[in-house]
């Protein structure tokens, strides 16, 4: 009985003169020259479609013996295109070798991303039959290579020799499916403390991209988006707009956002940038109601010391200044008043400013009330009149 | 006794009648807690916003005058323009460390821009000048009525009530020749009580006007002052110079009568 192991063969691969020695299992390489068109779009889109061009090059010698259990005729392939570099795009057909001629076409993918593959293969294998799988690659500068693995062919070559032959990749075009990734910030660019804000990301172009989409909120000022302060994914099902789920930010200030595609089998990931003007969403302080509350019992004269107050109602807590120079916070309020009592006898004679910021128990903004008073001398001293 | 001293809000009317007002002990506006002062709306005054291009008068001297201490230290102008040219600027303590007094005389809203300017009269040298400041350079304004005439010929000063009614009368002293007692229209600014020299009695009221010729050996060159004596011997006559002296009985009186800004005319 024939051995089912598939034995080394040499292979030789000529790709515009050159030989190329390779050592295998029972692996049949294709090889194209691609010229790769990469097409970069506008911010949010990303593009990418590659190209391989005709090449010719010579079926490696390969030979192999044992006791397979049938011909080579139609075995069933999965072919692989891998960029040289960058993110992996996966192209997966089958390849068919069968008839007498020794050529491999890889047809244009369709929309689906799925690339069939099929070629003819005539001679002879000579094969030991006892390998079923194994993989190779052979890199081309700036194209993608072509991973061909043989897929447990149902029907074993029969154990014959191969004769060398030449193989003519007919012009292959293989293309990253596209995904254009718009974001743009959705509802209100601007949201108050205490409200929402959210991002928008609109899938175009994709080959019914799933996966997900990755929301995430960056401080304005963080130049590298190094520091996350909230992320979130939504799945995706198909080209369309996706919204992030509301994010309720703790403080005032300018956000951005940044989102990103994760990509899938047929859709390349992509990601919009840090500090994009049209990602930022600005939070300000909540618009405050104008309250009563008010800062009574500033006198407008003061000689030795005065008292002043806030009613309390409504109101959350008090903070007094003087003359911008913060005195007391006050949060239980006595008598149904948040009240201060001044010594004002260390105080320049002139005119000074009491101020008071009220934080209103409806909500955290704060109201700012005012009074001014002048301290003035004792009114009992010799005067300066003329007499 | 008398006295009324009111905290009128700064949107005035054009109407200023204040006829119904009744006299009253009233708080002095020197240490005086604004939450004491009697709320605006039993003075009389609210009503109708002062309209673009109009003026209004805030004080006739007689039955009715405003006064407003200073709130910021703002160029006093001759017309109710930035760009008009200064004439003063406002203080806010007097030479003796009391809260200066502006005595309001007019309010206008300026038709271009909107702004209220209030004219006051400055308390400087020389008498009677007066101008412009906007609204917010003042605190609320007070309102007093009534007035003191200083007669010079008369040798006496007479108290009027808000109703045009003698409350109070005495003979006084004034300067002598070489530095008389100026005549023109003034108000109180302040109310002390004498204290370190017998010359001012117990107490005494310091008025808007200036010796004239200047006093060098006083500030701001003298102010005239009306207050007690301890040469009451001297009374009625022309002694002083240029205060109006009375008899300390007089002046004690008078000063628990008077209110700072009332109007001080002396003829």
């Amino acid at each position: 009985m024939r051995s089912e192991r598939f034995t080394p063969t040499s292979i030789h691969v000529r790709r515009r003169g050159a030989i190329f020695h390779r050592s295998l299992y029972i692996i049949l390489l294709a090889a194209a020259t691609l010229a790769i068109s990469a097409a970069s779009a506008a911010a949010h889109t990303v593009n990418a479609t590659a190209t391989c061009e005709s090449v010719t090059f010579d079926w490696a010698l390969f030979s192999s013996s044992g006791n397979g259990n049938g011909g080579l005729n139609t075995p069933a392939w999965t072919i692989v295109f891998k960029p040289t570099s960058g993110s992996t795009t996966t192209l997966q057909g089958i390849a068919s070798f069968a008839g007498s001629t020794s050529s491999l076409t890889v047809a244009t993918p369709g929309d689906d991303g799925v690339v069939t593959a099929s070629s003819s293969w005539s001679s002879a294998e000579t094969r030991d039959g006892n390998s079923n799988s194994g993989s190779t690659t052979l890199i081309i500068a700036d194209c993608p290579a072509a991973i061909i693995t043989p897929a447990a062919p149902a029907v074993r070559p029969a154990p014959t020799t191969v004769a060398p032959t030449v193989a003519s990749l007919h012009p292959v075009e293989t293309a990253n499916v596209p995904v254009t990734l718009a974001l743009s910030t959705a509802g209100s660019p601007r949201a108050t403390l205490g409200g929402t804000i959210r991002d928008t990301a609109v899938l175009s172009g994709g080959s019914s991209p799933t996966g997900t989409i990755t929301f995430a909120l960056y401080s304005a000022s963080d130049a590298t988006c190094s520091t996350v302060l909230h992320e979130a994914t939504v799945a995706v099902g198909g080209d369309g707009s996706y919204l992030s789920p509301p994010v309720m930010p703790t403080s005032t200030g300018s956000y951005q956002w940044v989102a990103s595609y994760g990509g899938d089998a047929n859709n390349q990931s992509v990601s919009g940038s840090c500090n994009d003007p049209t990602e930022r969403s600005a939070v300000t302080a909540a618009l405050c109601v104008r309250s009563p509350a008010a800062l009574r019992g500033v006198p407008e004269t003061v000689r030795n010391s005065l008292s002043a107050y806030v009613p309390a109602a409504g109101v959350k807590s008090v903070t007094f200044y003087l003359d911008s120079r913060r005195l007391v916070t006050l949060t239980k309020p006595s008598h149904q008043r948040f009240s201060i009592e001044i010594d004002a006898r260390t105080l320049s004679y002139g005119i000074h400013r009491l101020s008071a910021k009220v934080t209103m128990l409806s909500s955290s903004c704060a109201t700012e009330a005012m009074g001014s008073f002048i301290r003035i001398k004792p009114d009992s001293l010799s005067p300066t009149f003329a007499g | 006794m008398w006295r009324l001293d009111i905290h009128v809000t700064r949107l005035l009317p054009v109407g200023l009648a204040i006829g119904a007002l009744a006299l009253g002990p009233g708080v002095d506006a020197a240490g005086a807690s604004s939450a004491s002062r009697p709320p605006t709306s039993q003075t009389g005054l609210e009503g109708v916003a002062l309209a673009a291009g109009s003026t209004i008068s805030l004080s006739n001297g007689r039955t009715i005058s405003r006064w407003a201490h200073a709130n910021t230290a703002t160029v006093v102008r001759r017309s109710a323009s930035e760009r008009a040219p200064a004439v003063g600027r406002l203080h806010f303590l007097t030479e003796d460390g009391q809260a200066e007094v502006y005595m309001a005389l007019r309010e206008t809203r300026v038709a271009q821009t909107g702004a209220v300017w209030i004219d006051v009269s400055l308390p400087q040298r020389p008498n009677g000048v007066t101008g412009w400041v906007p609204a917010s350079a003042l605190g609320p304004l007070h309102v007093v009525g009534g007035r003191l005439v200083v007669s010079r010929s008369r040798l006496r000063a007479t108290l009027y009530n808000q109703a045009g009614n003698v409350v109070w009368s005495a003979r006084v002293g004034i300067g002598r020749p070489s530095l008389p007692t100026p005549a023109g229209h003034f108000y109180v600014r302040e109310k002390l009580r004498a204290i370190g020299s017998p010359v001012y009695g117990p107490y005494a009221i310091a008025t808007s006007a200036y010796a004239s010729p200047k006093l060098s050996e006083w500030p701001g060159g003298g102010i005239i002052g009306i207050h007690g004596t301890n040469q009451p011997q001297l009374i009625p006559g022309d002694p002083s110079h240029g205060c109006v002296r009375m008899r300390n009985g007089d002046i004690t009186r008078l000063w628990h009568m008077i209110a700072i800004g009332t109007p001080v005319d002396i003829t």
